[in-house]
């Protein structure tokens, strides 16, 4: 590989990654806090693009509809964690097959919404068009993208690590018992966390609409991705779905550049290599 | 005496019973002219290509509209099935079209998946199949039969010729092959090759991504040292190629071939301007101006909304092909040989232009439209460019 396409090549991981990071962060938090795989994450996405798109045709503006699409979503996992998992507190697995129930439920009512025709979100103008890097093309939005992701990484990391909340979605997270002992009625901040995954969720879907677009079955496609990176980076923690992510994207980004006959491939053979020398992720809380 | 009078009732209702069920049992076997003929229509309703299946729904059941239901003196009731794009459930739902239906004749079938899953059931059941889509080479060739015709296309069948223009009037000599890792995103592109090579023409790259790649662009990188780029993508995937391939600045570099999948009018919207300037091979286009495909598009968008794609054509010519293949018959569908032969035989004008089959495999003859995708009037239409007349899927013999 000559060092432009290498160059390129690492420029599509990131970009790719990081769109993963936005739906692996809530996936994995929601775990962390919870103890439920949310099986109902990848419908997040989709209908985050879903809803982006009908405020930006109303609208006209792309921001707008990110962020309209990202509230509208976080209102979504509100309501379904107040009437509906915690109806089932501590009935874990109770609480996966409810989000496998929404799956489902999401999926058809988008198709009866939307109907099957694949939908595409537009693009801001100022971010149409690519530029050329060491003489090969590179999209300027996936630098948007790039942008973005870095952007709400930050931001979550320093909501996490500065703020009392997060200090104490973090203490929820090691040792739920313990932090109730010390008064603070941790199921409160169940909903919070569930509306902070819609949110990202939803941003990740309006933000990966002009490239991937938004159709039946890609709530599904995208899960299968957002579970990858969880299983890599480790359950539970903000860094682990962040370096999870950029490992997944990179690895089906050269994948692809090396090995296209088998792109799927090498991202299972990560994973595989991940579980077998580090079961609990790159990062993930070891099982106490 | 009691006991023999006894006796002598059971037998008569014994024997009554069994008048009743042979009558029904001899119902499916003699022609009763007052009843409806039954015809089976098997799509996906669910999943991923629910589109296609209720585009192909919507064209049969215009022109059934069109004739009043009626076809050879006789009432033609409809029955639809959801296939689920799964070959069991297709085979079940078959099943249950044939044994408890009755159908006189099974329609329908995206899938080249399900298509094969039912292909030996319909063919022992002795059930005349018209598929109105899948587009497995197989079905009209080795497995071909007698009781099953296909009015869509083979795979292949539009891409060969479209090899060979894009050779002789473009003046390609060097492209990338770009299809989803699937038995039709390889035989479309075994077809196209096939055409081009046959011209001289120089194959640099071949790339399979798996179907439903989200993003293409680590493949759009790699593509170098091509006069042309030739791909095959359908439904959301084509959306997501075409733009990423804008996106990548490749658009404006080389240009881009396909098959006219890439390019259905379904998936124009999604593409925008991205589409502008595509090359496409199919046997339909929504822009023909023949007068029959005029009024096609006029009462279809009229009926439904919007306007018709190749699968709502194909699902028209399917049903056109039925009530033919039936009046030709004169209505006496039990009759086997009759019905199979009048089938083979119909002839008529489509929107797609002149349709008959290929009396050896059943297999469609078509024109082959190589269409080019433009923005006329600020909407996107593909404008046929040239018309090769006469494609039958012949081409593997010259292999």
């Amino acid at each position: 590989m000559e060092l432009s396409e290498i160059v390129i090549q690492t420029l599509n991981g990131i970009s790719y990654g990081l769109l993963l990071f936005l739906l692996a962060a809530g996936l994995s938090l929601i775990f962390g806090l919870m103890g439920i795989i949310n099986l109902a994450h990848g419908s997040y996405y989709t209908l985050g693009a879903y809803v982006g798109l009908v405020i930006i045709q109303m609208t006209g503006n792309f921001f707008v509809g990110l962020m309209g699409a990202a509230v509208v979503l976080a209102l979504l996992g509100i309501v379904m964690e107040r009437f509906f998992f915690r109806k089932l507190y501590k009935r874990e697995l109770d609480q996966v097959l409810l989000t496998f129930g929404f799956a489902y439920l999401f999926m058809d009512i988008n198709k009866w919404i939307w109907g099957g025709v694949p939908r595409s979100l537009p693009k801001p103008t100022f971010l149409e068009g690519s530029i050329s890097i060491l003489g090969e093309a590179f999209p300027i939005y996936r630098f948007g993208i790039i942008v973005i992701g870095l952007g709400i990484a930050v931001l979550l990391w320093l909501f996490l690590e500065k703020t009392r909340t997060g200090v104490i979605i973090r203490a929820g997270v090691d040792d739920k018992e313990m932090v109730s002992g010390l008064g603070i009625n941790i199921k409160l901040y169940f909903s919070g966390i569930f509306a902070l995954g819609a949110f990202l969720a939803a941003i990740g879907g309006v933000i990966g609409g002009p490239i991937i677009g938004a159709y039946p079955g890609l709530d599904f496609e995208i899960l299968v991705l957002a579970l990858a990176v969880v299983v890599v980076g480790g359950l539970g923690t903000l860094k682990g779905a962040f370096w999870g992510s950029l490992l997944i994207g990179f690895a089906e980004t050269f994948g692809k550049a090396i090995f296209p006959d088998f792109a799927m491939f090498t991202i299972y053979v990560t994973m595989a290599l991940i579980l077998i020398f580090k079961p609990s992720g790159l990062l993930g809380k070891e099982e106490s | 005496m009691r006991k023999r009078r006894y006796l002598a009732k059971i037998g008569i209702l014994f024997l009554s019973v069994l008048l009743v069920f042979s009558g029904i049992g001899c119902g499916t076997q003699v022609d009763n002219s007052k009843d409806p003929i039954k015809v089976g229509l098997l799509v996906p309703y669910t999943g991923v290509f629910t589109s296609n299946g209720v585009d192909i729904t919507r064209g049969v059941e215009l022109y059934l509209n069109e004739v009043g239901y009626k076809a050879g003196g006789r009432d033609i009731k409809l029955i639809k099935e959801d296939s689920q794009m799964d070959g069991q459930v297709g085979l079940q739902k078959t099943r249950r079209l044939v044994e408890s239906e009755k159908i006189n004749i099974l329609a329908g079938v995206v899938s080249s998946t399900v298509a094969y899953a039912i292909r030996d059931y319909v063919v022992a059941n002795k059930v005349p199949f018209i598929i109105s889509n899948a587009g497995a080479c197989d079905l009209t060739r080795e497995k071909g039969s007698e009781y099953i015709f296909r009015v869509s296309f083979s795979n292949g069948q539009y891409e060969y010729p479209e090899g060979n223009y894009v050779y002789n009037k473009l003046n390609v000599r060097k492209v990338v092959v770009m299809a989803p890792d699937y038995a039709a995103g390889h035989e479309k592109a075994d077809g196209f090759m096939a055409g081009f090579k046959a011209q001289g023409g120089q194959i640099v790259q071949e790339i399979y991504p798996k179907l439903g790649t989200t993003d293409y662009g680590p493949y759009l990188t790699q593509i170098k040292n091509a006069d042309a780029v030739w791909v095959h993508f359908s439904a959301a995937d084509s959306i997501k190629f075409v733009k990423q391939y804008a996106e990548y600045g490749l658009k404006n570099k080389l240009p881009l071939l396909s098959s006219g999948d890439l390019v259905d009018e379904s998936s124009l919207l999604g593409q925008g301007d991205s589409a502008i300037g595509i090359i496409s091979a199919l046997h339909y286009s929504a822009a023909l101006t023949n007068p029959e495909n005029q009024k096609f598009v006029k009462d279809y968008t009229a009926k439904y909304g919007e306007g018709p794609n190749m699968f709502a054509e194909q699902g028209y010519v399917t049903a056109k092909v039925i009530v033919k293949g039936i009046e030709a018959a004169g209505g006496k569908v039990s009759d086997s040989k009759l019905l199979l032969d009048s089938i083979r035989k119909v002839q008529f004008d489509a929107p797609r232009g002149p349709f008959k089959f290929d009396a050896k495999t059943q297999n469609v003859i078509f024109n082959t439209y190589i269409r080019k995708t433009e923005k006329i009037n600020g909407k996107l239409v593909n404008t046929v460019v040239e018309t090769i007349p006469n494609t039958a899927d012949d081409w593997y013999k010259g292999k």
